[in-house]
């Protein structure tokens, strides 16, 4: 029986509404759009108040949240195909390059990615791109691990080797026997590195190795409100609260699947 | 696309002058070799923004970041084991929940808010009760620490519990209770002997990113250490501070995992414990 699939259309259809505010939102979120009101709570035109600079604080937490599930999604990605690259380098060459790949992606795992996005920073210069780029590459060994697992699971399962001995070529052997049966697995490991490089991403804006690209991120939000935490509470708690409630959705759409 | 790159990819140019400063000749081998060598001997040369040495800059914040990872990993194994002894002996819930709920802390709570909200209710708790010596004081390590040691506690609690339900662990403690032994003595002795190994390896193998937490929770709570110093060296391009401060960082994350492994190698019950046998 197929497990149960509202879960992950439910995060998929979340995600998309949340990636919305990329493209549209109620108020410009760079333009200081009320100044009068600066700092304020909840008011008519701005349920979710008014951050200290003016900008509508609804419309900045929206877009925020778009550009940094965008970024995350552009890790994720960057993880599959990097470690979808080093497995088939591992799999098809000759023999010292296995071992080397192995041994790299076991050496890579003790490399703190905030390491990695400080040589990009100094390289590239504070950018988004050098922080994707950071979380991508330390993010590989645990991407790797997941898919080459998962790989070396079916290719030893019953129903491949069956497939095998009908005569399916490498091609419809990995559509119709490998992939709908890896595809679960990789849905659960997307959840967690999908989170892992939300906590990353916005950990290192928050550092300020982002520079100061033009648009909003939360962990940018955070760095320049946090310092008000005690004049100003809103400003930093909904930021907060959207970052962790972000994490949370992710999370709970992850453990529930793994129930599943 | 320009915004995606910020400020600008640095020329090789600026690289190569950097190398002719700091004397290295030959190709990037032969470069690499005489940098690890002069690394070893402690000539790391002097910061480029300051004339203070580069090894005292990196020395000092270096011992300022061991001191937080320190007291962050006493923190969340002397809580995590608590809890877990707590809840076990007196079969209560509510310490097994706040074990649930600090999992999920550490899973959805990115280290650096849990650091800003730890601030905001220390300052808070100041301002109402007029604590702000203590606080000041929490301020320098504890606080820090203990919102370091939020994830690895949760590893703790997590890695216990889920040891705890094992088959043998089982077996092993049915035993130990009908030779007559109390909760206390089976929890506080006996077991301990036996999952200090793999909860060693299992905080051994997270060294990298608690160092890596250590950093960015400096710069929530303005500490004097590593973070702060690589921060501003990354984003004013000071190349050798960023190689030494990282070679450094790596080199004791590395140790930190070798140490646990060996550590966890002498704690096998099987070499000196009697439950192994």
């Amino acid at each position: 029986m197929r497990p149960p699939r509202w879960r992950a259309i439910l995060l998929l259809t979340m995600l998309a509404l949340i990636l919305a505010g990329a493209f549209w939102t109620p108020y410009d979120p760079g333009v200081a759009v009320s100044p009068a009101l600066a700092g304020s709570g909840p008011v008519p035109g701005h349920y979710l108040g008014v951050d200290g600079q003016g900008h509508d604080l609804g419309s900045l937490l929206w877009a925020g949240a778009a550009y940094t599930v965008a970024l995350a999604g552009l890790i994720l990605l960057l993880n599959f195909a990097g470690a979808a690259l080093f497995l088939v380098l591992e799999r098809s060459t000759p023999v010292p390059v296995p071992a080397l790949v192995r041994g790299a992606m076991r050496l890579a795992v003790a490399a703190p990615v905030v390491l990695l996005a400080f040589l990009l920073v100094v390289v590239l210069g504070p950018s988004p791109v050098a922080l994707v780029l950071a979380a991508a590459v330390g993010n590989l060994p645990l991407a790797y691990r997941e898919l080459r697992a998962a790989w070396l699971h079916q290719r030893t399962a019953t129903h491949v080797q069956a497939s095998d001995a009908l005569g399916g070529g490498g091609w419809h052997r990995w559509w119709f026997s490998i992939w709908p049966n890896i595809r679960p697995q990789l849905g659960l490991s997307g959840r967690l590195l999908f989170a892992i490089a939300l906590m990353e991403v916005t950990g290192l804006s928050f550092l300020g190795l982002m520079g100061n690209p033009g648009f909003p991120e939360l962990g940018l939000i955070l760095r320049q409100t946090h310092a008000e935490v005690l004049t100003s509470p809103w400003g930093v708690a909904a930021p907060g609260l959207v970052l962790v409630g972000l994490l949370a959705m992710v999370h709970a759409t992850w453990a529930g699947a793994d129930a599943e | 696309m320009g915004f995606l790159l910020g400020a600008g990819v640095a020329s090789v140019a600026v690289f190569c002058a950097a190398r002719a400063v700091s004397g290295e000749a030959g190709n990037w081998v032969g470069q690499y070799a005489q940098f690890l060598g002069r690394f070893a001997r402690g000539e790391w040369g002097m910061g480029s923004a300051e004339s203070e040495a580069i090894r005292r800059q990196v020395g000092g914040a270096l011992v300022a970041t061991f001191e937080l990872v320190v007291v962050a990993l006493v923190l969340a194994i002397v809580g995590g084991v608590l809890l877990i002894v707590v809840s076990r002996v007196f079969g209560h819930s509510a310490p097994r929940r706040t074990a649930r709920t600090l999992g999920t802390i550490g899973l959805t709570v990115p280290v650096f808010l849990a650091g800003i909200a730890l601030l905001a209710m220390a300052d808070w708790a100041a301002r109402l009760a007029g604590w702000e010596a203590v606080v000041e004081s929490l301020r320098v390590l504890l606080l820090p620490g203990m919102a370091l040691a939020l994830f690895p506690a949760a590893l703790v609690t997590g890695g216990l519990e889920a040891r705890l339900a094992e088959p043998r662990i089982r077996v092993l403690k049915r035993a130990l209770r009908a030779r007559g032994y109390g909760p206390v003595r089976i929890l506080g002795w006996h077991l301990p002997r036996v999952l200090a190994a793999p909860l060693v390896r299992l905080l051994a193998t997270r060294a990298g990113g608690l160092l890596g937490g250590a950093l960015v929770i400096e710069v929530v709570f303005g500490r004097p250490g590593l973070g702060p110093l690589l921060v501003e060296a990354a984003l004013e391009r000071q190349l050798f501070v960023i190689e030494h401060g990282l070679l450094a960082l790596m080199l004791i994350g590395l140790a930190l995992v070798a140490l646990g492994d060996v550590l966890a190698t002498v704690l096998l019950p099987l070499r000196h414990g009697r439950e192994g046998r």
